[in-house]
């Protein structure tokens, strides 16, 4: 038995280190952010935990935004893939593999924050299976992970062999749905914080999960797979995005309105300190959302070009939305009677990530990144590639 | 098996803290502010000077509620957070994955990190130390110099904790969220 007989690789496998210039700039970005991402492990593995500025009151630092911007990235890419074989949807074909495939390797990347994110992995592993408890929100993640990837695998297996199969497409379908509202329920199941409980994360992780698969799938239709069948499937995701990112700005309107509608306790404190954040503002709203909106409405119905600058900004917004829900859930202190000696109790908790955070979440770009190269340059992706 | 729950008569508690050292001694809790299993809250007068409500001006002495719905419980991956035989919430250090859900979960902000195990750590109710040697005591209970928290079982018709619920009015933290809580104070 060979790799190749359960691995769709490759006839030859070349690796091309004839980047364009935009493949330069990427290649040499991409090797930074892999070097940032070992620094941070060496400082994690100097001085564990004690390398985040995470604390008793907020416990949830930067790597818990990364790691689920790049599960969101991962479930709502596979979302768009396997509904694209399960309802035959024929422009998106041609993008079907890259997805499947990059939609597992998001995951992967996200994995590579979380190992350092979580104090015990291992440990984790093995509890889950021995001793999983049904009611956390965590423990199905570990339940729907595995099954996800297993049927996207099998998927992208058969897909690339010429076989379509509806079971599998479906599978995978259902549990990165799964994945994602589990994702999100960690968030929206927390019942003692009025702002976060609630079914808006759930779907605000579903809609802004597409929508990262959209923005990447953009750019890299742009830059690196220009074939014109590539760029149609892209430009039909594009005319998608004009629905998610509406449903996702009404969403925000509806619940920051509730909020501040009546003052209401536990909540009103938190969307003040969202409006009074610039990088709520320009990263999340205008430059995640508005302006992808703006060029998806108002650009070219033909060329991709505008909407990959804006899908570039739109993955640094959804990055930031990313942020400022795990700092949202948790600068409201829960116990206003408990003081520290000689001083005020706070009304606001602050957090700022440490370089050792910054460094392991915007480092699992780079592997995002290098996992991408590997993937193109051994895995049957294109059209002819195909059995 | 018992039901075990506290009282707290808070309005008598005179922030010595005593219980707040008794508890680190007796269950080799870590030194520092931030690693605590109880504290003893405070609010600042509300009003402006000249006109301050001294009413206002309480201590709040606190820990794990060891709610009988325990939002905490709920959320472990692993259950490394369990109810023992005696409804007490503990944590089973060697199945703590350190997600830190339990923390963000809690209602009451009653758990910290144990930097030695690095495991999610909380109040006992003293069921590893002073209970398992056969007292019927807290620590923080043995302590309290103006007798503040009355421990007990809470299905015992007859003990000291019952008898005070029945005929003292009381209140419990967010009981609004349906945790049930069995830390009670007296009004």
């Amino acid at each position: 038995m060979m790799m190749k007989d359960f691995i769709p690789l490759k006839e030859n496998i070349h690796i091309n280190l004839n980047f364009s210039m935009v493949g330069k700039i990427v290649a040499a970005a991409s090797v930074i952010l892999i070097g940032f991402y070992l620094f941070g492990v060496v400082n994690f593995l100097e001085h564990g935990h004690h390398a985040y500025n995470t604390t008793r009151e907020h416990p949830w630092g930067f790597l818990v935004s990364a790691y689920e911007f790049f599960v969101a990235l991962s479930m709502g890419t596979i979302a768009i893939a396997t509904s694209a074989i399960f309802f035959d949807i024929k422009a998106l074909k041609p993008l079907v593999k890259r997805m499947l495939v990059f939609g597992l390797l998001a995951l992967i990347a996200g994995f590579a924050v979380f190992l350092f994110e979580i104090g015990h992995p291992i440990t984790m592993v093995i509890y889950t299976a021995l001793s999983g408890h049904p009611t956390s929100a965590l423990f199905w993640l570990g339940v729907f992970y595995p099954l996800t990837m297993l049927f996207t695998a099998i998927t992208y297996v058969l897909y690339v062999k010429g076989k379509e199969s509806k079971v599998y497409s479906m599978l995978a379908l259902i549990f990165a749905n799964s994945s994602i509202l589990t994702a999100g329920s960690i968030f929206g199941l927390l019942n003692d914080n009025a702002f976060a409980s609630g079914v808006f994360y759930q779907i605000e992780f579903i809609a802004s999960g597409i929508l990262g698969g959209i923005f990447l799938f953009s750019i890299i239709a742009k830059f690196f797979i220009t074939t014109k069948e590539f760029e149609k499937g892209v430009l039909l995701l594009k005319g998608a995005s004009i629905a998610l990112i509406s449903l996702l700005l009404i969403m925000y309107l509806v619940k920051f309105l509730q909020a501040v509608y009546g003052d209401v306790p536990g909540k009103v404190e938190i969307v003040e300190h969202i409006f009074a954040s610039p990088r709520f503002w320009l990263f999340e709203i205008l430059l995640g959302l508005v302006f992808p909106l703006f060029v998806a409405i108002w650009g070219s119905k033909e060329k991709i070009g505008m909407f990959c600058l804006a899908s570039v900004f739109g993955l640094i917004g959804l990055m930031s939305a990313r942020i400022n829900v795990v700092e949202a859930v948790q600068i409201v202190p829960k116990q206003l009677m408990k003081v520290t000696e000689y001083q005020l109790p706070p009304s606001i908790i602050s957090y700022t990530p440490s370089m050792t955070e910054w460094a392991i979440g915007l480092g699992a770009i780079g592997i995002f990144i290098f996992l991408l190269f590997i993937a193109e340059s051994v895995l049957k992706l294109d059209k002819k590639d195909a059995h | 098996m018992a039901r075990y729950g506290m009282a707290l008569d808070y309005k008598n508690c005179i922030n010595c803290r005593a219980c707040e050292v008794a508890c680190k001694e007796e269950n080799g809790v870590e030194l520092g502010a931030e690693k605590h299993r109880i504290w003893v809250g405070s609010n600042n007068p509300d009003g402006e000077w000249p006109n301050l409500s001294l009413s206002s001006a309480v201590f709040l002495p606190s820990q794990c509620q060891h709610c009988e719905e325990a939002p905490c419980q709920e959320v472990c991956p692993t259950n490394a957070t369990y109810y023992n035989d005696d409804g007490i919430v503990l944590v089973d250090s060697d199945k703590c994955i350190l997600c830190t859900y339990c923390m963000n979960a809690c209602p009451y902000d009653a758990r910290y990190v144990d930097e030695r195990t690095m495991t999610v750590d909380k109040c006992t109710f003293c069921s590893d130390t002073r209970l398992a040697r056969g007292e019927t005591t807290t620590a923080c209970q043995a302590t309290c110099p103006t007798k503040v928290r009355t421990f007990g079982d809470l299905d015992d018709p007859n003990s000291e904790i019952s008898q005070l619920l029945e005929n003292r009015e009381h209140f419990s933290l967010k009981a609004h969220l349906g945790t049930k809580p069995k830390l009670f104070y007296l009004r």
